[in-house]
């Protein structure tokens, strides 16, 4: 619980100090939020920027922000007006969460099923062509699985949509585009961690004791095999809503919280890229907290440790 | 042996499947049948880029650019923010469909001009209603109906008055609200505004705090004088505009987004999310729904007269993508209707199935390419310098190796035929050997001239022109070094002046030459080289003024030779835009603004 607490503050100080580093580095950035291609008369552009407070001198914006970020308000989109930004990432926010929880979902599925299958079938050819197999979702890029997925499934064949995420036919290719990454690295932590487990002594008795396969993998192995796959895991999910799902996002045009952040920052929309870097760091700190509670209340060898 | 036999035997199995399905020709794919779309009876094979599949509902999905920072038409200043912007808000006037010069009837039943043309009276029409939604939207995937939950939808706000549009007109002349396209007013002669814009420029230019709120008062109070003495509204149903002088743009000029009305209460009340679909009020063919920052939807508006005459959408989904090629992929799967103005194919796409399918259409656009000379800079002051970038550019390979012959070399200002008008015996060609006379002459060694550097953004497309200019200088003796800069860093830069010469581009916001010309206007917040000719200031504003057609063309060929001459402004391509169209869709038609109504879209069933 003491632990818990300690890194929940200082997540908490880590996420002021990343907030207003951002603060500042955006608006030393060249350009700002109402410079155009096509730019605007210098009265219109005048009367914007006393609008979002940018006339004002830097730390009286950074207080005003502070101020009202801790209510939870993140002030307007500087490229709508008529839209906060908190409602934007509102939008945003179940849309990563969707794409990057269903590839984990599916990842760890796929990934524990073929880890087993090649652990318990360690050096023979099914687990080399197993892990070859998997080497190749490490090795190639999403932006070169996604578009051949794409060409492949959607071009050529029609069976799934290129776009979106709202049906079970939009899903599968960004899905399997963002989890194929996950897939293999779960596989292999797995994998990895079977194998260690499955040559300790325990396991030997177990199978001395004549234990079924099944038993001996799914309650004498399996969970303490997981431990490496878990904290991992965890990582991703964190990951995943500090931004990873990005080139996904991209290709698939998902209206996600990591392509809302990469327009803000093209747009210098400053507001939505003070508000997405918060969400960001909020949900990092977040989600590696609760790994690492959960962790040592699944592995009491952690609790002694600590 | 044997198991190893059966793995192979997959293996190639699975090999032949994939590369069969890859070997076809792509222009094959879509093949129209009558069977798939219902569109009358075809005896020749017409190819298409996207699968062709009617949908089963009347639903429109289409996208015309990214996320839309303004549906206010007071704000909207993005060519892709306009479709939806005129299927919202209507016009005094709307323009046809065949001819964008012509005013046809908008929220302006009728409308007449005193003799002198300098006062304009737009009689409003009785069945003009604002229009709001209450609910939410969604749209069946399976049968594309339209389904409204939790309110009763499209919702009558009350009739469209004079009081509305005498809001909308000053509420963009207010001195404190931030209006693009306020020049629109000066460039339709709005009584007062020669006034207004000189108070306006007085209060930009001063640095002294104190005298600067003394001018921002007169300028406000140019404003409020200009409330009694350019409009009126003697009642409710007529509204009254005096102008200056004659305007040859009145009255198409009226469905331009800056001055289409926008109902007082609800932007009073509301402010700046009075856009908000909870929030608005409309009075066009279409109602917004719903509003995200992925995709709009709006919903057929029953209150429109406009339906009594024509034919439209339950409901229409304008995706912003934030990537176009996965929106035109998806176009590709046949998923998607239309992508247009800034949803357009890349140059690559248009070289490779130009005239091979039929649902790429392109059209003559007035975008115009440029590249700006600054004269204030020391390595440039010479006029011959100048003038030796204009002859030393190749424009024909340019438009062939970086527009992939998809655009129009111009060495010329306006487009030739733009609005009527068509160049004299001027403007620049590609001519190197005149390059090098003119740099020998400014004082250079046969084959050499001076260094600069050219600024240019970073997209395929400025930075390939950039590229190709930067060679075509060299060439001539030129030492050019290329300077990348983001979007948002390369028009602030131009505006002050920091670039020796720059890629720029500029398009046409009407039907007139005035559109180009103004660019170049002493007072012109564009005229970035700060080129400043009163001679052809006077030109471009007697062209403007001017009634006969003729004089017209002459006035403003003897302003475009002087601003060709200075060498500041170098044209050097007109686009073409393109857009990818499924051929059940009608009503889209290429113009040369590319502005798209789409009041005027349907689908063509059987």
């Amino acid at each position: 619980m003491k632990a818990a607490i300690k890194s929940i503050l200082l997540g908490v100080v880590a996420l002021l100090v990343v907030t207003t580093i951002t603060f500042f580095l955006v608006r030393f950035a060249p350009g700002g939020p109402f410079d155009r291609d096509k730019p605007l008369p210098e009265v219109a552009q005048k009367i914007l920027n006393e609008k979002a407070g940018l006339d004002k001198p830097m730390i009286v914006q950074y207080g005003k922000f502070l101020k009202n970020a801790l209510k939870g308000d993140f002030g307007p989109s500087y490229t709508d007006f008529s839209r906060n930004v908190q409602d934007v990432i509102k939008e945003g926010l179940p849309v990563t969460a969707k794409v990057g929880g269903l590839a984990m979902m599916v990842a760890i599925i796929i990934g524990l099923f073929f880890a087993i299958i090649a652990s318990l079938n360690h050096s023979t050819w099914l687990d080399s062509w197993i892990t070859a197999g998997m080497t190749v979702g490490i090795v190639i890029p999403e932006f070169v699985i996604g578009p051949i997925l794409i060409y492949i499934f959607s071009t050529k064949l029609g069976i799934f949509d290129p776009r979106g995420l709202e049906t079970p036919r939009q899903a599968v290719l960004p899905v399997a585009t963002l989890g194929a990454y996950y897939i293999a690295v779960i596989y292999r932590y797995t994998r990895s961690g079977m194998l260690d487990v499955l040559r300790e002594a325990y396991v030997l008795t177990a199978v001395a004791k004549g234990l079924s396969r099944w038993r001996i993998i799914v309650i004498h192995s399996l969970w303490a095999g997981l431990r490496p796959t878990f904290t991992y895991t965890g990582v991703a999910m964190a990951g995943i809503f500090g931004g990873s799902t990005i080139v996904v996002e991209r290709m698939f045009d998902l209206p996600g919280i990591a392509n809302q952040f990469v327009d803000a920052v093209t747009n210098r929309n400053y507001t939505m890229i003070q508000g997405t870097t918060i969400m960001f760091g909020a949900m990092i700190i977040t989600v590696n907290t609760v790994v690492e509670v959960v962790v040592k209340l699944i592995d009491p060898r952690t609790r002694r440790s600590s | 042996m044997k198991t190893r036999m059966h793995r192979w035997k997959l293996l190639f199995v699975l090999a032949g499947m994939v590369s069969a399905c890859t070997c076809n020709d792509n222009t094959n794919k879509g093949k129209e049948t009558k069977s798939e779309t219902n569109a009358g009876t075809a005896t020749q094979e017409v190819k298409y880029f996207g699968k062709v599949k009617m949908p089963k509902g009347n639903v429109l999905r289409m996208s015309a650019g990214p996320a839309l920072e303004h549906l206010d038409p007071g704000q909207i200043s993005a060519a892709w923010e306009s479709p939806y912007g005129e299927a919202l808000i209507e016009g005094l006037v709307n323009r046809d469909l065949n001819d964008i010069n012509k005013a046809i009837p908008g929220l302006a039943e009728t409308w007449e001009s005193t003799p002198d043309g300098m006062t304009w009276t737009f009689h409003l029409r009785e069945g003009a209603r604002w229009s709001g939604f209450e609910g939410t939207v969604s749209i069946d995937p399976e049968t594309d109906k339209v389904l409204v939950t939790g309110g009763p939808g499209v919702v009558d706000l009350g009739e469209v008055t004079a009081s509305d549009v005498r809001y909308s007109f000053e509420r963009c002349l207010d001195p404190d609200v931030a209006c693009e396209y306020r020049v629109m007013f000066t460039d339709i002669f709005f009584a007062g505004m020669p006034e207004y814009n000189a108070l306006e420029q007085a209060y930009t230019a001063e640095k002294n705090p104190a005298k600067k709120k003394a001018k921002k008062a007169a300028w406000a109070a140019q404003f409020k004088k200009m409330k009694s003495t350019s409009i009126e509204t003697p009642d409710e149903y007529t509204f009254v505009l005096h102008l200056d002088h004659v305007s040859s743009l009145m009255p198409k000029i009226m469905s331009f987004p800056v001055f289409r009305p926008v109902r007082k209460d609800t932007a009073v009340k509301f402010g700046d999310k009075w856009t908000r679909p909870e929030n608005g009020a409309w009075s066009g063919p279409y109602v917004l729904a719903q509003s995200n920052d992925a995709q709009m939807i709006l919903v057929h508006n029953p209150n429109s007269w406009w339906w009594k005459d024509h034919m439209g959408f339950d409901a229409i989904i304008g995706s912003t993508p934030k990537t176009f090629d996965a929106y035109q992929n998806d176009y590709e799967a046949g998923n998607v209707d239309v992508c247009m103005v800034n949803c357009r194919p890349e140059p690559k796409m248009v070289e490779e199935y130009r005239d091979k399918v039929a649902d790429l259409v392109l059209f003559p656009e007035s975008r115009l390419d440029y590249v700006t000379v600054n004269e204030h800079d020391p390595a440039l002051k010479d006029v011959r310098i100048r003038q030796a970038i204009g002859f030393a550019i190749n424009r024909n390979r340019i438009n062939r190796e970086v527009h992939k012959d998809n655009d129009a070399p111009s060495g010329t200002f306006v487009p030739n035929g733009f609005a009527g008008h068509t160049p004299g015996d001027y403007g620049y060609t590609y001519d190197p050997e005149k390059a090098k006379r003119l740099l020998t002459e400014a004082g250079f060694a046969p084959g050499t001239g001076p260094k600069i550097v050219m600024k240019h953004r970073i997209a395929s497309r400025n930075k390939g022109m950039a590229e190709a200019v930067q060679r075509d200088l060299q060439a001539v003796g030129f030492t050019v070094e290329l300077f990348p800069l983001d979007a948002k860093v390369h028009s602030p830069a131009l505006r002050k002046g920091e670039y020796q010469i720059a890629e720029a581009g500029w398009g046409a916001d009407y039907e007139d030459p005035k559109t180009y010309m103004i660019l170049a206007v002493s007072s012109s917040a564009y005229n970035y080289p700060k080129w400043k000719d009163p001679e052809y200031d006077r030109l471009v504003e007697e062209a403007f003024r001017a009634s006969d057609p003729t004089e017209r063309v002459r006035l403003n060929r003897l302003a475009e030779k002087r601003l060709l001459d200075s060498g500041t402004l170098i044209p050097v391509t007109t686009r073409f835009a393109s857009m990818l169209v499924k051929p059940y869709v009608e009503g889209i038609v290429g113009n040369i603004l590319d502005d798209h109504q789409l009041r005027f879209v349907h689908f063509r069933r059987r």
